[in-house]
């Protein structure tokens, strides 16, 4: 049951006359139940491959091969903030994905009520988004796309506007649930500590046009706490992917 | 370097506790200021009433609000406004629902398609500006002398407003928004339905306020013209006849009906958006 991403590049017209490569050529496979991470500098068009595999915008080449399995896959995107309608309460929002999909109204609401439950969201299903923190609201956006049994989840940048305790403690939260609730997951972030935290393997890409510089396989055994930051295999793979990052941001700065 | 993350979650809790802080205290500067406009206003009405009494300024141009007042009291209790409350508010409110009905699904579609915007954004904004009583004759060359060129006067008054911001409406809707729902499969009725109409209300709403505003305007202004009926043509007579505390009379009324639409709609407001968070006080 693999997925895989084939050749898959993207320009954005910059103006009339130039367009710019966001996205060079990217390839790779991804297990199911796998948790993968894509790591990258600024405007490596991390953000576009999640976009691509959304259904949001299509690749100008390549594609997304899905297993013969899933006829309509279902590949759900958890977006950085701003991803809840501020007009429905914290229940319709759940319920939102399972809504558009045309699940039957009545197992619509004993799956959001029982999903927020077990996410420890009940109390709130009354309450408007803007009423909640930050960091509540990600675990509602986060809630609502496990709800819909994604296929693929895709997480761009969940935890990026929080401050850094709460992204800790959502860290953690989505490594609860995500241990209950295996599921095929592509993440981006600019985080390292997050992104070696959470994954099975790292992909690091390169400045834009973004191509895959190095895939790190991840050899930290799960269930992980947060404690295996101090690991000394994290603090090592920490440190590899810092200096392929480094080099990068440096080029863009032109600092080398 | 961790801690020096910038945070979403931290500002608005600060704002939250800062509120409960002051809370109190800002409450009371919030009466005391209440308190002084009123104080304001009674003065002034005072120092009127004095001047007016003493003749120090002519009493035929600024009559005592003691007699405007008993005048208003007097004419209420003989039900001298009703029938023209009446007339005056039904042109407003089928200005209002023609004008303000038309402009509001005219702006969904324009808002909603780009192609529309494109080709009729360059008509609206060349008939915007046009000052709407300007287009009085012309109107009464198209339709008579009889009610219908009140309504069409009054409705053109109510349209351009509710256009104007139910379009801004729909296209200042966050984009993600359209990406959620079109994530997990929306039809372009559903998008519609759930992210295009929701998000545009609290701007539909203060289109509605405003244009209500500019259809009692134009009822006033058309009635002063056509004069038969209406309070226009009341505070019109009562210009010509030189009987100022009936002018002044009505002008309290048709006030009250302004001022008695805005807290409707506010009320509403509340009632339809209550996820909305005003970020300006004030909107206009």
């Amino acid at each position: 049951m693999t997925i895989s991403f084939q050749n898959i590049s993207k320009m954005f017209a910059q103006n009339t006359e130039r367009e710019v490569a966001a996205l060079g050529n990217i390839t790779f496979d991804i297990q199911e139940n796998e948790f993968v991470s894509l790591v990258g500098p600024n405007g490596c068009g991390k953000t576009t491959l999640l976009r691509i595999v959304a259904g949001l915008i299509k690749p100008d080449t390549g594609s997304i091969v899905y297993p013969p399995g899933m006829p309509n896959p279902n590949a759900i995107m958890v977006f950085q903030d701003q991803g809840l309608l501020p007009w429905l309460t914290v229940s319709k929002n759940i319920g939102l994905g399972l809504e558009l999909q045309k699940v039957p109204k009545s197992s619509q609401k004993t799956r959001v009520h029982e999903f927020m439950k077990r996410v420890k969201l009940d109390g709130f299903g009354e309450h408007y988004p803007h009423e909640l923190s930050g960091g509540m609201r990600q675990r509602v956006a986060l809630a609502r796309a496990f709800l819909t049994d994604p296929d693929i989840l895709l997480m761009d940048e969940p935890f990026g506007a929080l401050d850094s305790q709460t992204r800790i403690i959502l860290q953690e939260e989505l490594l609860h649930i995500w241990r209950t609730e295996q599921r095929t997951v592509l993440f981006v972030t600019h985080d390292i500590d997050e992104a070696i935290l959470l994954s099975d393997r790292i992909i690091v890409l390169t400045n834009r046009p973004g191509r895959i510089q190095r895939s790190i396989q991840i050899p930290l055994a799960r269930p992980r706490e947060l404690k295996i930051k101090d690991h000394p295999k994290f603090v090592e793979i920490k440190w590899q992917i810092w200096n392929l990052l480094e080099q990068e941001v440096r080029k863009d700065l032109q600092l080398t | 370097m961790a801690n020096m993350e910038p945070s979403g979650t931290r500002g608005p809790q600060r704002l939250t506790a800062n509120m409960n802080k002051n809370t109190k205290s800002q409450q009371q500067n919030n009466n005391r200021d209440r308190m002084t406009t009123w104080g304001l206003v009674l003065g002034l009405l005072i120092i009127w009433e004095f001047l007016a009494r003493l003749k120090l300024i002519s009493p035929i141009i600024f009559p005592a609000p003691t007699l405007i007042l008993s005048s208003l009291l007097k004419n209420l209790l003989i039900g001298k406004y009703n029938e023209n409350v009446f007339i005056s508010f039904s042109r407003v409110f089928f200005g209002f629902l023609i004008g303000g009905g038309a402009g509001m699904i005219l702006g969904l579609l324009m808002g909603w398609s780009r192609r529309m915007r494109r080709v009729l954004d360059p008509i609206v904004a060349a008939l915007h500006p046009i000052p709407k009583f300007a287009l009085l004759p012309m109107v009464l060359i198209m339709f008579g002398l009889g009610e219908s060129s009140r309504i069409v006067m009054v409705s053109i008054g109510a349209f351009f407003p509710m256009l104007i911001n139910t379009m801004a409406g729909v296209v200042q809707v966050n984009p993600t928004y359209y990406d959620v729902v079109e994530n997990y499969g929306a039809s372009r009725f559903d998008t519609f339905w759930k992210v295009a109409l929701p998000g545009s209300l609290p701007l539909i709403i203060t289109g509605a306020r405003l244009s209500l505003r500019s259809a009692l305007t134009l009822t006033i202004g058309v009635e002063m013209v056509f004069g038969n009926n209406g309070l226009g043509s009341d505070l019109w007579l009562a210009w010509e006849t030189m009987r100022m505390t009936d002018m002044y009379s009505t002008l309290i009324i048709v006030s009250v009906i302004g001022l008695g639409s805005n807290i409707l709609l506010e009320r509403l407001k509340n009632k339809l958006i209550p996820w909305h968070q005003e970020i300006r006080p004030e909107d206009d």
